[in-house]
């Protein structure tokens, strides 16, 4: 089964559930039963489930269904999730600081991964269609690697042309784009024109360089080029890496908080 | 270009789950072995500085901030009271929501149960913890009188329902069960399904008119009150009855709430023609007690059912075999003379007849018992003396000590009728008896003290108050108690009447006259200071000058005498002859006698050789004023010696509170008496008195008002106005004539079908849900009244 069939047979089934459960909310909403008590500990069920994921990719040795299975059932039962959080609060909006806060955690978690879901979904294929697929821990190691080459040839140019034109574009222009990684929003939304002003640059610094320094300059080039692709692939593995400093400890905090919550409601209400 | 290569030779293997990378990473130029798993640096030439690697930063970020959630809730919980909202899960509803407390703040320990050392973690775990949420409930809703209020519609443990599951019916059901909170300001927190309802009813259906039980004999199930009997009404060719022409509204109007269709007072329906003289008058209706039978006849005494009910030894005389007549004859008068001794009692306190009634029929109080017990209840009485001039010695006691320093209005006035009753100006107030019947021990220290002769040789001076039981009184005066019972009867005093025109002049001419009696004179008793006033010339003439219209209206005796005899030919005993006679003239002119200089003074100081007033008057008299009956529906009828009452009309206390204990009495003797009793045709020839269910042995009892609505229905007469009565109410076919004392009529109505209930109970019209037709908590009409001006009174609090 291709994955475009199966995500279709995935979404049609989640989506019946989900008018399903719709559909028994509102029968209960009429005849006045209250389901936030049921609704509640299915959704700390579900939120411990998707909690588990990342317990199950630690032990990756348990025969307890693919990583990969799991995260498809992570993404249909977090958006359960928030379909049930909804019918559980319903038009009671909380008005108390700490029923708020759990809210409030909850929506963050929610939307983080929803937001992390669309990079996750996103972000790859660029990494992929951009060119070499770098290592995100490496990356340092390669920006030194092309800022040493490209201090090289700006020597290198001062003892073949005799000429400090190339240094000094260098050391003016180029210098800080070798350095560290820029441009974030830009390699976010695959736009290319701070590269292509930089290119730009060097084309029109050709006019003013010999032929040795045409060679050099065009090396240069190429480094600049290396340069921003790696920036854009530190840029991009970064935010697929950011996003879970958000998403997990919010489920950290959520926790705490839900678990105060059943207390405090069955200190409140009582146990049935 | 290609910046790496992956080839086991050419690339290294990195490990991003690791703690620690090296320092120099961020440079670009890391080391080949790495940090040591401790986070040292392996270099120990040029050592770096090892970083956490990101995997490890966000781990340690995640614990801090789980941590940290913990700490800021719990700390928002126990610095939290009961009036802070941290916690609040939602928006209570309006109802709820306008509670507050004195300083306007939510008050969440209102409803919820939450001690001060935060109990809710034992709340959490504890099964108890909804219901005991839902006693709190309970101290604002105030529901019918139950047992079990948690109980399933409210009724106590162990009555069975037929409807309901057997496993639902006494289990106790917490309010949250039902009643949801914190679901918006406009939640209908009170608003049940049908499936709710049907959750423990064993019969489940799926509407009104799908499976709803048929109704049995609704809603005529239970005896009437009152045996109507409405065709006969209707049928009937008087002339009264010609003007209601079959109108229900003539008779039947709509309680406030509307759940009652109540009868319009006796007086504005049943009355035209029930205290018609030419049809059923009753109001002369007579109720003979008991009966004096003669001592020496031969013949058994009579002990009638009545007697019996108020005299245990009449009682046992009759149940015993040898009871001669002149045994029934003088325990008869003895009960008679308890009865004499107790009926001023019974004037003055019309709300408590049942109540001597009753403590006159108690078995346990003998005879005894029973003359103490009136005695000190009682205005007159034939005691000894000495507890007569003990109660006067009180009222001089008394009124010593209330002239000390913090007398008030209100308390002098109580002094001036202690000097006035002292001085025999006033005939005796009930409240000054009550305080002697709230201070017994004043009363019998006060009676032993005069017996012993000491309050007389105090009051001439030769104790002192240093003498142990003067002590004793004085000092029992001056308590706080006294003090208090002092402060109620003070209440009870009204305000001092106003004189009438004929006794303001009398009393300021009196008055006049009276400066210029000599000391000597003014020591004299009443009726010898008047008869010096008159035989004086300038006291005779002014009487005469004024007499001739006050004095002729009032006192027409003695202004006949002292009109038509000449001053020389007025003689002291003739005078005072002619006051005798004048009791009620003599008690006004005595009462309006300001001896000194024209004002009570606010000493009572007891003159020397004063002695009280208080005689107690001859039995004559208190026989004389029961034969008068001037002034009560007693009488004793001096013919044949019985204590008849005559009833004051309809609803009349006496006869309802005579019915009401006859009707307690043992299944084969109220009926008996019950009957004897209807003779007359007074109360039971309307009012039938049911079975009680709630005595066991079941009795009777009187059921005077027609009965309360049924607890778990709400019928609304105001809901179904437009309709004709008669549509729902139809008569019976056969005769619905009443006969017998005890047929537990039912009415004349034939009962209401549920079919009839469903032309316009149905979902498409105004509805067929449970609670259209049925509460769960079964509702009184003082509950609605109870918790709306509790309500009411929050409310104005938080404004």
């Amino acid at each position: 089964m291709t994955v475009h069939k199966r995500r279709r047979r995935n979404i049609i089934l989640f989506s019946v559930v989900c008018l399903l459960t719709i559909w028994i909310s509102v029968l209960c909403h009429r005849n006045h039963t209250d389901i936030r008590h049921f609704s509640g500990w299915m959704m700390f069920a579900l939120i411990v489930f998707l909690a588990a994921f990342n317990l199950r990719k630690r032990l990756s040795f348990l025969p307890i269904l693919r990583a990969a299975t799991w995260l498809q059932l992570h993404i249909y039962l977090g958006f359960f999730c928030g379909l049930i959080f909804v019918i559980h609060i319903g038009v009671a909006v909380p008005n108390g600081p700490l029923e708020i806060t759990l809210a409030l955690l909850f929506l963050l978690v929610f939307i983080s991964g929803i937001v992390g879901l669309a990079l996750s979904r996103t972000l790859p294929s660029r990494l992929t269609n951009q060119g070499e697929e770098i290592i995100f821990e490496r990356i340092p190691i390669f920006r030194r690697q092309l800022r040493d080459k490209a201090e090289e040839l700006v020597l290198s140019s001062l003892t073949s042309s005799r000429s400090k034109m190339l240094a000094e574009f260098y050391s003016e222009e180029l210098a800080l784009f070798f350095v560290a990684p820029a441009y974030l929003l830009h390699h976010l939304f695959m736009v290319r024109r701070p590269l292509n002003q930089i290119l730009e640059k060097i084309d029109n610094q050709k006019r003013y360089c010999n032929d040795s320094e045409c060679e050099l300059i065009e090396q240069l080039r190429e480094l600049v080029v290396k340069t921003y692709e790696l920036d854009r692939s530190q840029y991009l593995q970064g935010v697929l890496k950011v996003w879970l400093f958000i998403h997990i400890p919010a489920t950290f905090a959520l926790f705490a908080f839900i678990v105060l919550h059943v207390i405090l409601i069955h200190a409140y209400v009582g146990t049935g | 270009m290609r910046l790496q290569e992956f080839r086991h030779d050419q690339s290294s293997y990195e490990r991003p789950g690791q703690k620690w990378v090296c320092g120099r990473l961020a440079d670009g130029r890391p080391c080949s072995c790495g940090p040591k798993p401790n986070g040292q640096c392996s270099q120990p030439d040029n050592p770096c500085k090892p970083q956490l690697s990101l995997r490890r930063k966000r781990n340690m970020l995640a614990l801090f901030v789980f941590l940290g959630s913990w700490v800021i809730a719990g700390a928002a919980l126990f610095l939290q009271n009961e009036t802070d909202v941290y916690i609040s899960p939602g928006e209570l509803s309006f109802h709820h929501g306008i509670v507050r407390d004195e300083d306007g703040k939510t008050n969440c320990g209102a409803c919820h149960d939450m001690n001060a050392d935060h109990g809710w973690l034992n709340a959490a775990v504890s099964p108890k913890t909804a219901l005991d949420h839902s006693r709190k409930c309970l101290d604002c809703h105030f529901l019918d009188e139950s047992d079990d209020l948690l109980k399933p519609h409210g009724f106590p443990s162990g009555r069975g329902f037929p409807v309901a599951l057997k496993e639902k019916f006494d289990v106790d059901v917490a309010c949250s069960k039902c009643h949801v909170e914190h679901k918006g300001f406009n939640a209908p927190i009170t608003v049940l399904s049908d499936a709710q309802c049907q959750s423990c009813h064993e019969k489940q259906f799926d509407g009104f008119n799908q499976g709803h039980p048929e109704f049995t004999l609704y809603p005529y199930a239970n005896q009437v009150s009152v045996r109507f009997d409405h065709k006969q009404h209707l049928d009937v060719g008087a002339k009264e009855m010609q003007a209601i022409g079959g109108k229900c509204n003539h008779c039947h109007v709509p309680s406030a709430s509307g759940r009652m269709m109540k009868h319009r007072p006796f007086k504005e329906t049943c009355a035209a023609c029930h205290l018609n003289p030419n049809l059923f008058n009753k109001s002369s209706a007579q109720l003979t007690l008991l009966k004096l039978s003669p001592p020496s006849t031969s013949d058994a005494a009579e002990i009638t059912p009545l007697m019996r009910l108020f005299s245990p030894e009449l009682n046992r005389l009759a149940e015993s075999e040898s009871a001669d007549p002149v045994s029934v004859h003088m325990a008869t008068r003895r009960f008679i003379r308890q009865l004499q001794l107790g009926l001023p009692l019974v004037e003055s306190q019309s709300g408590s007849v049942r109540s001597i009634l009753e403590r006159l029929s108690a078995d346990t109080v003998n005879d005894t018992m029973r003359a103490e017990e009136l005695d000190r209840s009682l205005f007159y009485y034939d005691h000894a003396k000495a507890t007569g001039q003990g109660k006067a010695w009180i009222y001089w006691l008394l009124a010593s000590r209330l002239t000390a320093k913090d007398i008030n209005a209100a308390e002098e006035r109580l002094v001036q009728r202690f000097v006035d009753v002292n001085r025999g100006r006033l005939s005796g107030e009930y409240e000054f008896f009550k305080l002697l019947t709230a201070e017994n021990s004043l009363h019998e220290l006060v009676t032993a003290a005069v017996m012993s002769g000491k309050l007389a040789a105090y009051t001439k001076g030769v104790i002192t108050a240093d003498d142990p039981e003067i002590a004793a009184i004085v000092s029992h005066l001056k308590s706080d108690q006294m003090k208090m019972h002092i402060a109620e009867i003070v209440k009870c005093i009204p305000p001092q009447s106003k004189l009438s025109t004929y006794e303001k002049a009398l009393k300021k001419e009196l008055g006049k006259i009276a400066k210029k009696l000599s000391p000597e004179d003014r020591a004299l008793p009443v009726r010898d200071r008047l008869c010096k006033l008159i035989l004086e010339d300038r006291g005779r003439g002014k009487f005469k000058k004024y007499s001739s219209s006050l004095l002729k209206a009032k006192d027409k005796k003695l202004y006949t005498y002292l009109s038509k005899t000449k001053a020389e030919d007025l003689e002291k005993t003739k005078v005072e002859d002619c006051l005798k006679t004048i009791d009620s003239s003599l008690s006004t002119i005595a009462r309006l006698l300001a001896i000194e200089g024209g004002a009570a003074s606010k000493l009572p100081v007891m003159p020397k050789g004063f002695k009280p007033r208080w005689e107690p008057p001859p039995a004559a008299t208190v026989r004389h004023r029961l034969e008068v009956a001037s002034i009560s529906n007693w009488r004793l009828d001096a013919s044949n010696d019985s204590l008849v009452y005559t009833s004051t009309g309809h609803a009349d206390p006496v006869f309802k509170a005579v019915h009401e204990l006859a009707a307690q009495l043992t299944d084969e003797a109220s009926p008996k008496l019950l009957a004897e009793l209807s003779r007359g045709g007074q109360c039971v020839f309307c009012h039938q008195p049911e079975i009680s269910f709630r005595t066991e042995p079941r009795q009777l009892q009187m059921k005077w008002v027609m009965a309360k609505p049924k607890r778990l229905e709400k019928f609304n007469h105001d809901r179904h106005t437009g309709l004709d009565c008669r549509i729902c109410h139809q008569f019976k076919e056969e005769n619905s004539a009443v006969a017998t004392l005890f047929p537990g009529y039912k009415g004349s109505f034939e009962p209401i079908s549920r079919s009839l209930c469903a032309r316009c109970h149905q979902p498409q019209k105004v509805g067929d849900s449970c609670l259209k037709c049925h509460n769960y908590h079964p509702e009184s009409l003082a509950h609605d009244k109870q918790q709306h001006e509790y309500l009411l009174r929050l409310f104005r609090r938080q404004r």
